[in-house]
């Protein structure tokens, strides 16, 4: 999977491009509108990360360009063998009329700054799945299956009942397994918005610890490891 | 009192005394004038009477007119007296009645005989024409007054108009148009600075507004990036190993704070927003199922702190709103019902056609009442909070026109937090939902 990451912060781009390449996917860079026009004129991509507030542009007309290639003047629109890039925009903006746009355009998601890093690849593993599988994918991880299209989870085919949160949590683990989550990451991607409450940290971990007996009472080994106090680990079995 | 009304009335307090020492001066000035001419006419009548005496021997038709007048007397002898006025009333027999009379009295002496002589002058008609005199001259001064009532307020009307157009402009003055407001100019010079100015002074502010309301937010989003890497940092961080449990905590905290650095940022920022008027647009937002929704979100939450969470929603709910703030609206009045619920207690939302409320108990306020919508007033037990939630519900209600109200009633604990719709609010200010 190829991934055009745009981002004009150095340090972020480093620290993300880092992150994905451990993901094992092919990740080019781009720190600049132009360098990133360019980029998209000579290579495909599988999936673009877009800053909006690049220096020398803005980042949605990366995506106009991304949508102009796609459907070129009498190209039938879903010609077989052409698949079209999943579109991730970031920005320093909570506007909601950015999301908006940046959706309206055809963009698959919208990250608002500052994010965790676990939270970005969660959001491409979700955007990939829906482009290329159309969700359909069932995600496998030892006696784990979970078919987020039906949004069921089982376990050595016996379904068992997680709330939404739990179902949440999940699917932010099997999405970054082997990789430690901070508690403050996880809380953010579960909760989002709803996180400035007092006592963030003990309400996630009631919610972890009812996952995690759920999962052992449905007779799979425990994966979720705590690591000192930093956070969570979602082992490989 | 406005300015025309103050002018009328200054003009009326100062003509009233001016009617009134005028009307006496007047009266004093006829009375004085007749008074003269009638002792001049008596005079006259006197020293005709004793040149008649001196050459006739018998004044021509002595007693012969009204009054007995004039009336000689020969006396047997006596010392002449020099001529006195006075002031009398005599019998007129013609009109049956008392009349005013001036008199003039001498003793003389002509030829070795010696005469009594008084002459009279009946003064009726000439008070009356003096009473009249009077009567004209404040009956003129009135009208003159009222038609220059009339007229001053006729041309302060005019001359102030200007003025009055300018008032009604800044009356309407926003800081937050789109453009600078433009002040009409006027013919009078006075008016016509006053336009000048106000006009420099609201571009001026204008353009202070926009440049400082483009630095909030630029501020605040170049904020996000630096944010964006020290969270992905002090991830990476805490994924390194090993860590001491110290240097664990240690980062955990500063995680704790860059989150609350980045929540602090984007309430500032919403603020800002509202303030600025960018949620212009509003949709119908159906209340109803937006607090079901979130009822329902922080459900888990509730539970986490052993909180009863109840609700009470009318079905069907709508009010015009951004639906962004909207859900900022109940969502931070939820979430503030909720953290200040005591453990193990019921908190509730109440949603009905006229307004929206929270109630939770907990303790009372730690800081005055008055300060509780206050941007970065926060419980000191609470440092973690923004102290913003509030601050951010009073702005949103208030942009719509909506009425916010803390109730906290001593005896059961109970903290209420009341949201009155607009369309109602009028109404029902004062009185609790049912």
């Amino acid at each position: 999977m190829k991934i055009l990451l745009v981002e004009d912060e150095p340090t972020l781009l480093i620290a993300m491009r880092q992150f994905l390449d451990e993901e094992g996917y092919i990740v080019t860079t781009a720190a600049s509108f132009a360098t990133a026009s360019r980029a998209l004129n000579d290579y495909d991509y599988d999936c673009i990360v877009v800053d909006i507030g690049l220096p020398d542009g803005n980042g949605l007309n990366l995506i106009r360009q991304v949508k102009a290639d796609e459907n070129p003047a009498g190209a039938s629109i879903g010609a077989p063998g052409v698949s079209t890039p999943g579109l991730i925009i970031i920005s320093a903006k909570d506007s909601l009329d950015d999301k908006l746009l940046g959706l309206e355009l055809g963009s698959d998601d919208y990250l608002t700054k500052p994010f965790h890093l676990p939270e970005l690849n969660a959001r491409i593993k979700s955007v990939l799945r829906r482009r290329f599988f159309g969700g359909n994918r069932l995600i496998r991880h030892g006696d784990i299956t979970v078919d987020p299209l039906a949004h069921r989870v089982t376990v050595r085919e016996q379904p068992i009942d997680l709330t939404e949160k739990e179902y949440q949590l999940l699917l932010f683990f099997l999405a970054n397994t082997n990789r430690l989550l901070t508690k403050a990451a996880i809380a953010e991607y579960v909760w989002g918005d709803h996180m400035d409450m007092a006592d963030s940290h003990d309400f996630l971990y009631t919610h972890i610890k009812n996952l995690r007996r759920k999962l052992v009472e449905g007779g799979c080994p425990d994966y979720i490891k705590t690591r000192y106090g930093a956070g969570y680990l979602f082992t490989t079995p | 009192m406005n300015l025309l009304r103050k002018t009328l009335l200054y003009l009326v307090l100062a003509a009233i005394p001016v009617a009134i020492g005028g009307g006496w001066l007047f009266q004093t000035l006829i009375n004085r004038v007749i008074r003269y001419e009638v002792d001049e006419q008596l005079s006259s009548d006197l020293a005709f009477v004793q040149e008649q005496l001196n050459t006739v021997g018998t004044p021509a038709g002595q007693g012969a007119y009204l009054l007995d007048n004039p009336h000689v007397e020969a006396l047997p002898g006596g010392i002449p007296v020099a001529p006195v006025f006075a002031d009398t009333t005599e019998y007129d027999r013609r009109e049956k009645q008392l009349v005013p009379v001036r008199r003039l009295t001498t003793v003389a002496q002509l030829g070795q005989r010696t005469y009594r002589i008084v002459v009279k002058q009946a003064v009726g008609e000439f008070e009356e024409i003096a009473q009249l005199l009077s009567i004209g001259i404040i009956v003129s001064f009135l009208v003159l007054l009222v038609l220059l009532l009339v007229l001053n307020s006729w041309v302060s009307r005019r001359l102030w108009q200007p003025f009055y157009l300018l008032i009604d402009q800044l009356r309407t003055y926003r800081l937050d148009a789109q453009a600078p407001m433009t002040f009409a100019s006027s013919t009078i010079a006075e008016f016509d600075q006053l336009g000048l100015t106000l006009n420099t002074m609201s571009q001026t502010l204008h353009r202070q507004y926009t440049s400082q309301k483009e630095f909030t937010d630029h501020a605040a989003h170049e904020m996000q990036t630096p944010l964006a890497v020290i969270t992905t940092q002090l991830d990476q961080l805490l994924a390194t190993e090993p860590l001491t449990d110290a240097q664990v905590t240690l980062l955990e905290q500063t995680q704790g704070s860059v989150r609350r650095l980045g929540q602090l940022n984007k309430s500032l920022l919403l603020l800002t927003k509202i303030d600025n008027n960018q949620f212009a647009e509003a949709s119908p937002v159906n209340l109803s199922e937006l607090a079901n929704r979130l009822h329902q979100d922080l459900q888990p939450y509730a539970q986490h702190r052993g909180l009863s969470w109840k609700s009470r929603i009318a079905p069907g709910i709508c009010q015009p709103m951004n639906p962004y703030l909207a859900e900022v609206l109940l969502l931070n009045l939820m979430k503030n019902a909720l953290i200040h619920a005591r453990p193990g207690t019921d908190a509730q939302i109440v949603l009905t056609p006229s307004g929206f409320q929270t109630i939770n108990e907990g303790q009372a306020l730690p800081f005055p009442a008055g300060q509780l919508f206050d941007r970065f007033v926060k419980n000191p037990a609470r440092p973690e909070s923004t102290g913003l939630g509030l601050a951010l519900v009073s702005q949103i209600a208030h942009r719509y026109g909506m009425c916010v109200t803390h109730n906290y009633d001593e005896p059961t604990q109970r903290h209420t937090f009341t949201v009155l719709l607009p369309t109602r609010s009028k109404y029902l200010a004062d009185t609790e939902i049912e």
